[in-house]
């Protein structure tokens, strides 16, 4: 189904709005740009003329008002403080919810909008006092190859457009009637000639078609690019000539040629609204025929040999049509698709795997050398397909990073703190149901920041550092996951007060030992806050636990870092994809387990020696310690052990581990299966998997299990052991 | 809603009321047809039109065209605000020639077009 042309409009809306967002917040540091002030002042415009062609009339209304005020400021009446730009600021949000409102196809946007309606006018009407012509009409230059001198231009001072409706044209719920009122709206209508030629008997006639053509005189001191903004919406729908007051013959020879309607029909109407005298129609009428005799098929060849304009202005304007052509292409090149349809092939992809494994089972068990090949050839086939797939759902992150400039702003602001936004590796790229869910964390831990983090302007100066805050969002690749930080220059993390509070909350016993790391960490726990103040951004103590849960549903885990007096880094840690992975297969009794290949370091055969070492323990691997854990006993299989062991390496983050199996498998297309709502509490699991001979093979949570093999190693009183690997580990 | 009143020599009052845009279109053709293929004179009472769009606008255009065609009379009367503004607007008053009490505001236009 394609999109309703409102819903083109509230897209276009939102996206002048977000530029407008970037230009109203980097003003604040140029003030001067006039780049950036016609940025701002474009969107307004152009979301006041489509508002306007859609009859919103409240969008319109309020945008045009504002749109005054931005015309003030280009002409360098108003001068841009921080005063406006928050009032622009705050426009700009009242304008999305008008433009959502109106889209909604209310009638009027609810009450509260309109008292801020009211409220955010009066504020821009205080910048528009004591100037009585609040009209913003902008009085542009004609076209250059209009304003040639000739003798043939036609004598009439108006402009001349002429509509011809496409029938489908009532049914996309655009009706002439609103492009009309507009069209007033913009200047005088000095005649409307309505064509009704078309109209089929009644019997023929369907009502919900429109059949009406136009050709409109009008006086304005628009431009010819306002005017065509009337007709954005409809431009597919219609056949739309404009032509400028003065206009060379030939445009309208040219015009009168491309209507579907009687030439001497047009011609009437032309005569008798004033359009063109009788002697200009006989000429353009001639010229037409000519043209056509001659076969001049090139209009810009017809004006330079009749000496109608310079060559260099035809090339000109033949220039800038190419570049416009250029522009369409590349704006082609990209194309909007319905999430759900990616979902779907996605789908349909991992169903391909599992499928794909099952042949390749059965033709190993055939061992046919010729099935073996093809078989071969279309798992490789897959497998481009599964990566290419998965690419089409990879957005740059740089989006939601951009959001928070906002964010920053407005909260410092409340804040009373002085904070600058800084961002790096915008440009990676992650999963986009990954990037819906990550905004929400994100924000809590940029709330955060800035809450607690950064110090107020005074403490900073006393603590010898710059008065300006900086927070900053990175993002990186690493190692088959994505990493995101928050980080700040603030005061960092208290050690003594999360000590404090943790055992006040009972999550710690006085007399343990922790270390930074792990102290830094219970900032994550359920019910913890430090804050000696609730603010009404954070300090309630929900929030970080929160911002856990959220990442660890993501298959991600959530890490803190600080330095006392230097500020702290929170670091996200994300797969790149939730749909499938590459893993590596290995077996332990009769079970099957996948572990994500990109965690997979290397296999090594774990030797008897070290198979003396019990059930939890350590190795020493090319001098450096690896503690270990057998899975039979993390997962409970109580086989036989087989006469051999294996320990694969795998590494999460800067932590690493070895889990031991019994049989190494090798690699596999992994089509990541949710788990049923009875597992999900199970820890170390994280999802399942179909292999290709219909069993299910369980896919390892490979975090938490480092997590607990690290973490029992401290227990079993290894510590000697760990003080010396330490220097080695660090 | 359309009330079409036929009296015995093939006269018909048709009322509107409500509004006439493309939900109403189809439904104002089908029950206007047969009585425009029946009847002898018609007259438009528009005094309770609401609201007028071009789609049905089209359907009164194409009544007016084949009663002329056929030598019926058609009329126009109590013409509402959104009837004057659609005819205002599409500058159709002369096509269906009947007599209309201009809007206030146009008539506000004549009075100011003074030449000085």
């Amino acid at each position: 189904m394609s999109e309703r042309p409102q819903d083109m409009f509230r897209e276009e809306a939102s996206e002048l709005l977000q530029g407008m967002e970037d230009a109203l917040l980097e003003i604040e540091n140029t003030p001067d740009d006039p780049d950036l002030i016609n940025a701002i002042f474009r969107a307004a415009h152009t979301i006041k003329g489509t508002g306007g062609v859609f009859g919103y009339d409240h969008v319109q209304a309020f945008t045009h008002v504002a749109e005054n005020v931005l015309d003030k400021v280009r002409d360098g009446d108003i001068s841009v403080d921080s005063n406006l730009v928050a009032l622009l600021l705050k426009c700009r949000d009242h304008i999305e919810q008008l433009v959502e409102s109106a889209v909604n196809d209310e009638e009027k946007p609810v009450d509260d909008v309109m008292v801020n309606d009211a409220e955010l006018l009066n504020g821009l009407r205080l910048y528009l006092e004591g100037d009585s012509t609040a009209s913003s009409e902008l009085s542009i230059a004609d076209d250059p190859v209009e304003q040639l001198n000739s003798a043939r231009y036609v004598e009439a001072d108006n402009w001349h457009i002429s509509l011809r409706f496409d029938a489908e044209v009532l049914q996309n719920g655009m009706d002439p009637l609103s492009f009309l009122r507009y069209l007033k709206k913009l200047g005088t209508l000095v005649s409307v000639s309505t064509l009704y030629d078309a109209l089929p008997d009644m019997v023929d006639l369907d009502p919900e078609l429109c059949y009406l053509g136009f050709e409109l005189d009008m006086q304005t001191d628009a431009d010819k690019e306002q005017i065509e903004q009337v007709f954005e919406f409809v431009a597919e729908l219609a056949q739309i000539h404009i032509l400028p007051p003065r206009a060379n013959i030939l445009r309208y020879a040219e015009m009168i040629n491309s209507l579907p309607d009687d030439e001497q029909r047009i011609g009437e109407i032309l005569l008798a609204s004033g359009a063109l005298t009788q002697r200009e129609l006989n000429e353009a009428l001639a010229n037409q025929n000519a043209d056509a005799d001659s076969q001049k098929s090139l209009l810009g060849d017809a004006l330079i040999e009749d000496n109608v304009v310079h060559k260099e202005i035809v090339d000109v304007a033949l220039e800038k049509q190419s570049k416009a052509k250029a522009r369409k292409a590349s704006e082609s090149r990209s194309l909007r698709v319905d999430a759900d349809k990616l979902d779907k092939l996605i789908n349909l992809v991992g169903e391909l795997v599992i499928s794909g494994a099952t042949t390749n089972l059965q033709a190993q068990r055939l061992n046919d050398e010729q099935l073996l090949e093809s078989t071969a050839q279309m798992s490789h086939l897959v497998e481009e397909i599964r990566d290419n797939a998965l690419t089409l759902r990879m957005v740059q992150i740089g989006e939601t990073f951009n959001r928070f400039q906002r964010v920053v702003r407005d909260v410092s602001k409340e804040l009373g703190k002085n904070i600058k936004l800084e961002i790096s590796g915008a440009d990676t790229e992650l999963d986009k149901t990954v990037v819906e869910k990550i905004g929400d964390p994100l924000m809590h831990l940029v709330r955060n920041s800035m809450d607690h983090g950064i110090e107020s302007a005074a403490e900073r100066l006393a603590a010898g550092k710059p008065e300006q805050g900086v927070l900053r969002l990175n993002a990186f690749h690493d190692s088959g996951s994505i990493v995101i930080e928050v980080s700040d220059d603030g005061k960092g993390l208290s050690k003594e007060r999360i000590l404090a509070k943790a055992m006040e909350k009972g999550l710690i016993e006085s007399g343990q030992n922790l270390t930074d790391k792990e102290i830094y960490r219970l900032i994550f726990e359920a019910g913890f806050s430090t804050a000696e103040q609730v603010t009404s951004l954070s300090g309630r103590g929900v929030g970080m636990d929160v911002v856990r849960r959220n990442i660890e549903a993501l298959r991600g885990a959530v890490d803190v870092d600080s330095t006392p007096g230097k500020g702290s880094t929170v670091s996200i840690r994300l797969p790149l994809t939730l749909a499938i992975i590459d893993g590596f297969l290995v077996g332990v009794g009769d079970a099957s387990y996948v572990i994500p290949l990109d965690m997979v370091i290397e296999c090594i055969e774990l030797d008897d020696e070290d198979r003396q070492g019990g059930d939890l323990g350590y190795i020493n691997l090319r001098g450096e310690i690896l503690p270990y854990l057998r899975l039979r006993d993390a997962f409970n299989e109580n086989h036989d052990y087989p006469a051999r062991e294996s320990i694969v390496v795998v590494q999460y983050g800067s932590q690493r581990a070895g889990f031991v199996v019994d049989e190494l498998l090798g690699e596999l297309q992994t089509v990541i299966k949710p788990i049923g709502k009875i597992l999900q509490g199970v820890k170390g699991i994280s999802g399942a998997t179909i292999l290709g001979t219909g069993d299910v093979a369980v896919i390892l949570d490979v975090y938490n299990l480092v997590q607990r093999t690290t973490a029992v190693m401290g227990d079993v009183g290894k510590q000697a052991a760990l003080k010396d690997a330490s220097v080695t580990l660090h | 809603m359309l009330n079409i009143q036929k009296e015995e020599d093939g006269k018909c009052s048709i009322s509107l009321e409500g509004e006439f845009d493309i939900y109403a279109a189809a439904a104002f053709r089908d029950e206007l047809m047969p009585c425009l293929f029946d009847g002898t004179s018609f007259v438009f009472d528009l005094a309770a039109v609401s609201e007028m769009d071009t789609s049905c606008f089209q359907v009164l255009m194409q009544a007016k065209r084949e009663c002329e065609k056929v030598g019926k009379e058609m009329q126009m009367v109590s013409h509402s605000p959104a009837m004057l503004d659609i005819l205002d607007l599409y500058n159709m008053e002369c096509f269906f020639g009947d007599p209309l009490l201009m809007l206030s505001e146009s008539d506000n236009n004549v009075t100011s077009t003074n030449y000085t």
